[in-house]
């Protein structure tokens, strides 16, 4: 039997569309609020979270789970002491992050580690609890963006406005890294570490391009995202090529798609 | 007389250390228009910011109705590649979803009353600045606020633009008593369309009626000796 019929694919897929959807939804706000770069962070510096798993013995989900979410919570907390710009606090985390990954992996006694598998992702290391886990997380995701997708985006637009409007600013700031923090953590097994940050904006940048308001854009973006996912999943088992890349460039192809559709669409 | 919309007494607001806004007192009755005037970097926006509860301070801002405030801010700085519609904007703000069209006939009341109901379906980023103004008020309005506070109104506005803006502005005052306090750079709106003028270059040099307070002796000590009070007449 081919691989393409087999659970493992089939349990790759469910979490491809399950992270394409959260991608997708959550990438819009990413693009229109800059935060690409926050969401990359957050993804380089789960590879912590998945030493710090290798480490205790803990599932590197579950340990990406929570240091992504920790480290989203204190770039959050010192962005809103405003102390700093929030590029530098992403640039001091993310760095540090990275540096304490490395040398706990490397000095890790007695464990082999697929390095490859985490930076780049690896459909095989989807487990059916996985499966389970990223749906519960993603349903869940989904659903509170979706009921607060009304302040996020107003606060997206202008802070002070928001604010005298009611939003609470820091409350939806946070919910919205942790937010991000998660889908990391769904997206990291397929796709690996470095490849799920570009993954969360490039449809979201790509639905951008082609769309006339926020709901076509959000409803592309999510289209663009599963697609993506989906062919790129097929397409790696095909090419017997990593998933993340392959996922990557069939996006890369997408967005090039809207940049040459987006002429005809501008006024 | 009525208790005013607003009173300030003695108010100074410090950030990171630095005094930006020291020992204001004004009040305002319902229905007034108020002009905060002086040079940039005086300290007029952190004042309205004060106003608006988004920066603490030092003494006392008494509100008649502190929930029904309207602001529009001076810089409304987003992506304008941003594909977010006017239709859906006011979805967002008043019914919290971009897909409920069920406040949709109240937000087009809203935007009818600034004049720019033609407007409805189109991206925020390809409005003109005057008419991105004009929503920003109708948006402000969504609040029925007894207090609109607008800050630098006519930034990035050509003449006629501002014209119609501060129009729209005095007929909300003097038609729904809505009070009025905006922050200007130019002495000529203030003459024009306020009641009273607050002079602000980090302390308050003037308080009052335009004509009576903004001599030219307040005028240089709040802006420097270059720049001394005209008034030239508007084309209607």
């Amino acid at each position: 039997m081919s691989i393409l019929g087999s659970d493992l694919f089939l349990r790759a897929l469910v979490v491809g569309v399950l992270f394409a959807l959260a991608a997708g939804s959550m990438g819009t706000v990413v693009v229109i609020r800059r935060m690409s770069f926050f969401a990359d962070a957050i993804a380089h510096a789960s590879l912590t979270g998945i030493a710090l798993g290798l480490l205790i013995g803990v599932d590197p989900l579950w340990a990406v789970l929570v240091f992504s979410v920790l480290i989203a919570l204190g770039m959050g907390a010192l962005a809103l002491r405003k102390i700093l710009a929030l590029d530098t606090i992403i640039g001091v985390f993310y760095s540090t992050a990275v540096a304490i990954g490395v040398l706990i992996i490397g000095g890790l006694k007695g464990v082999r580690v697929n390095l490859d598998a985490f930076l780049c992702g690896d459909i095989l290391a989807v487990t059916s609890s996985d499966v389970w886990v990223a749906t519960v997380l993603v349903v869940l995701v989904v659903v509170v963006f979706g009921l607060l997708l009304g302040p996020l985006l107003q606060l997206a637009l202008n802070r002070d406005l928001a604010q005298v409007h009611g939003v609470r600013v820091w409350l939806y700031e946070l919910i919205f890294m942790v937010f991000m923090a998660i889908a990391v953590a769904v997206g990291i097994k397929l796709v690996g570490i470095i490849l799920v940050g570009p993954l969360i904006i490039m449809p979201a940048a790509a639905a951008k391009n082609v769309s006339r308001s926020f709901v076509t854009m959000l409803a592309v973006s999510v289209i663009i995202a599963i697609a993506g996912a989906v062919v790129g999943l097929y397409g790696s088992v095909w090419l017997a090529a990593p998933t993340g890349p392959t996922i990557v460039v069939v996006m890369a192809v997408f967005f090039a798609l809207s940049l040459a559709i987006r002429p005809l669409r501008s006024r | 007389m009525n208790s005013p919309a607003l009173q300030l007494n003695d108010v100074s607001v410090s950030l990171g250390g630095t005094t930006l806004v020291e020992n204001v007192s004004f009040s305002v009755q319902a229905g007034e228009i108020v002009g905060i005037i002086g040079p940039n970097g005086g300290g007029k926006s952190t004042l309205l910011k004060a106003i608006l509860g988004l920066h603490p301070y030092t003494g006392q801002i008494k509100l008649a109705s502190p929930a029904a405030v309207g602001y529009v801010p001076q810089y409304f700085d987003f992506d304008r590649s941003f594909p977010l519609t006017v239709r859906e904007l006011f979805r967002i703000r008043l019914g919290r979803s971009a897909f409920s069209s069920r406040n949709d006939n109240a937000a087009r009341t809203l935007l009818r009353r600034v004049g720019a109901d033609d407007i409805w379906t189109q991206q925020l980023g390809v409005l003109s600045g005057g008419e991105l103004q004009r929503v920003l008020v109708a948006l402000a309005l969504a609040r029925q606020p007894e207090l609109l506070v607008l800050d630098e109104p006519s930034t990035g506005i050509d003449i006629g633009g501002e014209e119609t803006l501060y129009n729209l502005i005095k007929k909300l005052a003097d038609e729904q008593k809505i009070t009025i306090v905006f922050v200007s750079h130019d002495l000529d709106v203030v003459y024009q369309y306020a009641d009273q003028a607050v002079c602000l270059n980090k302390r308050m040099t003037c308080v009052g009626a335009p004509h009576t307070v903004l001599t030219e002796e307040v005028i240089e000590h709040t802006h420097g000796k270059l720049i001394k009070p005209f008034r030239h007449h508007r084309h209607a």
